[in-house]
């Protein structure tokens, strides 16, 4: 008899398992994953309301997030989202089971009409949002037993090329210094170079330049300024360049140079403390006597055009990779929205130019030995100009040729 | 299915709720009233999330945040020159009011108030900290908290 009732009660615990825990829905990576489910759900004849745009699944018919029961499902293209059951503290195991998963999501209370707290985790795969309701209590410390939880999951679409997972290759470091130069100026005119590179000419207002663009390496570094006063005396010439260095969340000015004389030619040093070590420039080829340069100029610029009318993806790649992987180093940035972001951008280049134009008309300005060259167009608004539907768009790039090559690249925006 | 599947299947169901408890989320827990000048806010809220907002830092899981017991809905620290600001949004009970009005008073003596018509303000100062607290009443009573700001000087 005691076995038996043993036998009954494991029996009627296995049962209620098979019908209720049919469909794990944390199992979901990919929109490839939740089709594969559905079909799984359809096979089974799980009851479906295709009724509207967003196929719908209400009640419990075996349908799980790790074992915490959902009570309504609704998917749609590559997203979907489910609410929990009120009952058995789901709100809160979903929200520590996401955490432990994931870390901690960012939290964001709306301030609206329901004014539900809702927790958010971004990742490459996918972004979930969690959106509790409270039933229990009015906060999260309070959480109990009746709150639930409404998840949305939305996969990102995957790119395969190397220039949309570029964010994989950038370093990260526990010294993440950043430099930027600011100018105060009150009626000059100037110029400024950070070691023989050239920033540009500016004209009488303030200006906020980032450094760490150009600087490869830990080290010593020259600032130099050429200021000319151009005002008419009604306010007091003034001329100031602070050095500002951010560390570890600290802002502080580690240079300063300021000057009150009507023409200035001057230089100082700073020293920046940087973890990251580019190739950059560093092996670039002398370009001052290359007599082949302004076709090899006009060569690069019209190899980009003809790659976008071309939808040309992998040239695109080759083109672009080692200037955006450095450029995304220098900032220490390896979101990986931004990369996504930068190859649909790409993606809708391709989709909308249908012409391209390049400059023939330009100066050469030589930096860095003549390891580095920028060219300055004089027939058109940059180097190369490409027009679409609605649409048009600019390039102009700092250019170099890597030693042991022929072809020039392009290495910094 | 085989019953034994059914068996792994609910073996796997317990071990997963086992792992639910793998944050220490008591040990997480902040108690603002240990903040000190000399406290790295940092440092102190590592392994939290936490926002930075134009230099203050920005803390609002209430799960984490008690001052005194009492569950705090967000803390905002600031550091100036010389202080730093610890200002906090309370949930708008009135027994928290109570308790908190009683537990200052017996920490830093008598405060001095200001009371108006639909507001009272209580302020209590010690060499190392400077507190006020700000409440809306309606019909001489409790209605909710305007602010509660804590300055700690160095």
């Amino acid at each position: 008899m005691k076995n038996f009732a043993i036998f009954f009660i494991v029996g009627l615990l296995t049962s209620c398992s098979q019908t209720k825990l049919r469909f794990d829905l944390s199992t979901v990576n990919s929109k490839q994953d939740l089709t594969t489910l559905i079909d799984q759900m359809v096979k089974n004849k799980v009851r479906i309301d295709s009724s509207s745009y967003a196929p719908k699944i209400v009640g419990k018919q075996g349908i799980h997030y790790n074992g915490i029961l959902v009570n309504e499902l609704t998917y749609f293209n590559n997203s979907f989202t489910f609410l929990t059951d009120s009952t058995d503290f789901s709100a809160k195991k979903i929200l520590e089971l996401l955490e432990l998963r994931n870390g901690f999501g960012t939290y964001e209370e709306e301030d609206g009409f329901e004014d539900k707290p809702t927790f958010v985790w971004n990742n490459s795969i996918s972004k979930n949002i969690l959106e509790l309701n409270l039933l229990n209590g009015k906060h999260l410390a309070a959480m109990g037993d009746k709150d639930f939880a409404k998840l949305t999951i939305e996969f990102h679409k995957q790119y395969e090329i190397p220039l949309a997972n570029i964010h994989k290759e950038i370093k990260k470091y526990d010294l993440e210094n950043l430099y930027a130069l600011k100018v105060k100026s009150f009626e000059y005119e100037y110029q400024i170079w950070i070691d023989d590179i050239f920033i540009g000419n500016f004209n009488r207002g303030g200006q906020f330049i980032d450094l760490n663009n150009y600087i490869l390496e830990n080290g010593e570094h020259i600032i130099r300024y050429r200021a000319k006063y151009i005002g008419n005396k009604e306010r007091s010439p003034y001329f100031e360049i602070e050095i500002i260095e951010w560390s570890k969340g600290d802002k502080k000015v580690i240079q300063k140079a300021l000057s009150d004389e009507e023409n200035k030619d001057f230089e100082f040093n700073f020293s920046s403390k940087i973890a990251y070590n580019l190739e950059g420039w560093k092996n670039g080829k002398d370009l001052r006597k290359d007599k082949q340069l302004k076709e090899k100029i006009i060569e690069l610029y019209t190899s980009v055009g003809e790659a976008i009318l071309q939808k040309d993806k992998q040239t695109i790649n080759d083109l672009f990779y080692d200037m955006r992987k450095e450029t995304l180093q220098v900032n220490y940035n390896n979101d990986f929205t931004i990369s996504t972001e930068y190859w649909e951008y790409w993606l809708e280049i391709f989709e909308n130019t249908y012409k391209y134009n390049v400059s023939q008309v330009f100066e050469i300005e030589y930096n860095a030995g003549g390891r580095l060259i920028y060219t300055q167009p004089k027939d058109k608004s940059d180097m190369l100009v490409i027009t679409g539907k609605k649409f048009s768009e600019t390039f102009n790039h700092l250019i170099y040729q890597p030693r042991g090559s022929n072809k020039l690249k392009f290495i910094r925006q | 299915m085989h019953p034994f599947k059914y068996l792994i299947s609910l073996l796997l169901i317990s071990i997963t709720s086992t792992f639910y408890g793998q944050i220490d989320y008591k040990g997480l827990v902040k108690n603002i009233e240990e903040v000190t000048y000399q406290t790295d806010i940092e440092e102190y809220l590592k392994g939290l999330k936490y926002k930075k907002n134009y230099g203050d830092i920005v803390f609002d899981d209430e799960r984490f945040i008690k001052y005194y017991g009492i569950v705090v809905d967000k803390v905002t620290f600031n550091v100036e020159w010389s202080n730093k600001n610890l200002s906090l949004e309370l949930f708008n009970e009135e027994k928290d009011y109570i308790f908190l009005k009683e537990k200052l008073t017996e920490l830093y003596g008598d405060a001095k108030i200001n009371k108006s018509e639909d507001k009272i303000t209580y302020n209590w100062t010690s060499t190392k900290k400077k507190i006020e607290l700000n409440i809306k009443i309606e019909d001489e009573r409790f209605s909710k908290f305007e602010l509660l700001n804590i300055k700690l000087v160095k």
